[in-house]
């Protein structure tokens, strides 16, 4: 399993993050991004745990993939 | 034959069209009948932001001439539409439902409103989409959020909102939609409406306000099969201007589109499908697969464990909406809908390698998927797990489960965007509320034709895309 990233990202990291990003540090406003971006941070750090090996770097510029085209005619 | 005003409004755009080239009816008394109704209808359901109908009128006219000296140049000639207001529309204020393009008055029109038009179709109006399409309910903080035509103060689903809303209510019989993770697809589903995100870059997206580059695609929504294919000859084509665009061997869309659905192999990710997913419309869904096996297509279950990986793939559409919304971000936010602007914020702090990860993620799942269609022509899921929720609702209760309804609207649709497959949302059922259920088929890229045919099939032999809301 991947480290909880809220971990890795506490809150005053994420606030610092926030400010250098140029989004405004308004406490209040913080407080309403935070879970916001927790949820996504969590998504991000499991993401990160799939093998992707078997792809081709370059593959992954393909929005429709090679191997369904293969025997397609355009 | 004379034919009622409120009947014209309920009739498909092949029947109108079968009309207007027998001269039974004229493009001006098609576009008067569908004003007619929006101005009696709209009023309660709002899925218009802004109307043209002096402009749609002059345009009928000038079809009306047309027809009459030279006989309909197709079945869209004198057709009347609706645009979702993300697709640029020359002189007329696009907002992108968004405050922040409230004044923006393109110079103009999206490659695909250019096609209809010359086709002979006219733009009737805007229809409502949620702030720069990014979000699958169809709520709009700043700009009224329009209600289900089947229940009021139900959400249409989105982003697509208005487009969804005026096909249902017989505003329009055809919509222009986008769909980015679903934004055809499910207010598709939650009006009871016929709506084809087509293969990724089949139809131009000039002109369309961009939220996600590698996933947007634009799509024609309408109430059955036979009215999408014939949008879809006149919007596929090759366009220089999208970079996404490919260039095909023209195709014609409802050609074989009686073929049936015999023999076609049609695969059911059941242990996904039945994690989540409201009695009520799982009961419709099973019922629609048990249609099509009986009309000659072979139902099979099958496990695709990678289904799974939907939620990751709201790494890429929201690093690719912060990137482009990141000077507004900075420069306006108070003038975003804030829940939109949450999102987008949140999408600044994805790092290039992990957006990239994702992308590399994505490819995976398309050679899984591959893998599938050499097992099946087709898969098939509910569209939505669940019926129109309430407008306002950030919970929905889903077979015991609290979940989050926004994530939970676009759980089987978006996975099918990521690799730009042909997903079309068919009317197949009602909840026990009286809002309609979807029925979600899904092809390999480019078998377009095929999710038409089949669809064609099941709506031969069933009713649910001829019920109209308030019938």
């Amino acid at each position: 399993m991947a480290e909880d990233p809220i971990k890795q990202m506490p809150r005053e990291a994420f606030d610092a993050w926030a400010a250098h990003m140029g989004i405004d540090t308004d406490p209040e406003h913080l407080d309403k991004l935070y879970p916001e971006a927790a949820t996504l941070l969590r998504r991000m750090a499991a993401v990160h745990t799939i093998d992707t090996s078997e792809v081709d770097p370059a593959e992954a510029s393909e929005t429709v993939p090679r191997d369904m085209l293969q025997g397609e005619s355009s | 034959m004379t034919i009622a005003a409120n009947e014209i409004a309920n009739l498909t755009l092949a029947a109108l069209a079968e009309r207007i080239a027998k001269r039974e009816l004229s493009p001006v008394e098609v576009t008067q009948a569908y004003l007619d109704r929006i101005a009696q209808a709209d009023p309660a359901i709002g899925a218009f932001i802004t109307l043209t109908g002096d402009d749609a009128l002059e345009r009928a006219k000038r079809a009306e001439r047309e027809i009459a000296t030279d006989g309909p140049k197709g079945p869209l000639h004198g057709i009347p539409f609706a645009t979702k207001d993300i697709f640029y529309t020359k002189g007329v204020r696009t907002t992108s439902g968004s405050r922040l393009e409230a004044d923006f008055v393109p110079t103009r029109d999206a490659r695909a409103v250019e096609v209809l038009q010359d086709a002979g179709a006219h733009s009737i109006g805007k229809a409502h989409t949620v702030e720069y399409a990014f979000d699958p309910t169809g709520r709009n903080e700043h700009y009224p959020t329009p209600h289900n035509p089947w229940r009021h103060g139900h959400y249409t689903g989105g982003s697509s909102s208005g487009s969804g809303a005026a096909v249902a209510a017989g505003m329009v019989p055809l919509a222009l939609g986008s769909d980015t993770g679903g934004s055809i697809r499910i207010p598709s589903s939650f009006c009871g409406i016929t709506g084809l995100k087509p293969t990724f870059g089949l139809v131009s997206r000039a002109g369309v306000t961009p939220l996600s580059w590698t996933l947007d695609t634009a799509g024609p929504m309408a109430h059955d099969a036979l009215d999408v294919a014939l949008a879809m000859n006149v919007l596929v084509g090759h366009d220089p201007a999208d970079a996404g665009s490919v260039r095909r061997a023209p195709t014609d869309y409802t050609r074989g589109i009686e073929g049936g659905v015999v023999g076609l192999r049609i695969g059911v990710p059941e242990d996904y499908i039945t994690q989540l997913v409201d009695p009520e419309v799982k009961a419709a869904f099973d019922v629609a697969v048990a249609k099509l096996a009986e009309l000659g297509a072979s139902v099979e279950q099958v496990s695709i464990p990678e289904l799974a990986w939907g939620e990751f793939f709201s790494i890429v559409i929201t690093a690719e909406a912060a990137a482009l919304h990141r000077d507004q971000l900075r420069d306006r936010p108070e003038e975003f809908d804030q829940r939109v602007r949450l999102r987008l914020e949140a999408g600044s702090f994805i790092p290039a390698p992990t957006y990239l990860k994702a992308q590399q993620v994505r490819a995976l799942f398309g050679k899984r998927l591959a893998k599938v269609y050499e097992r099946f022509d087709l898969l098939a899921m509910p569209t939505t797990v669940m019926a129109a929720p309430q407008h306002d609702v950030p919970t929905v209760t889903v077979a015991g489960h609290e979940v989050n309804t926004r994530d939970t609207a676009i759980r089987h649709t978006r996975i099918f965007n990521q690799n730009g497959l042909p997903a079309i949302s068919a009317p197949c059922g009602f909840s026990s509320l009286g809002l309609p259920i979807g029925l979600m088929l899904v092809g390999k890229a480019f078998a377009d034709p095929l999710v038409l045919r089949a669809t064609h099939a099941y709506q031969q032999a069933t009713d649910w895309h001829t019920r109209r809301p308030g019938a």
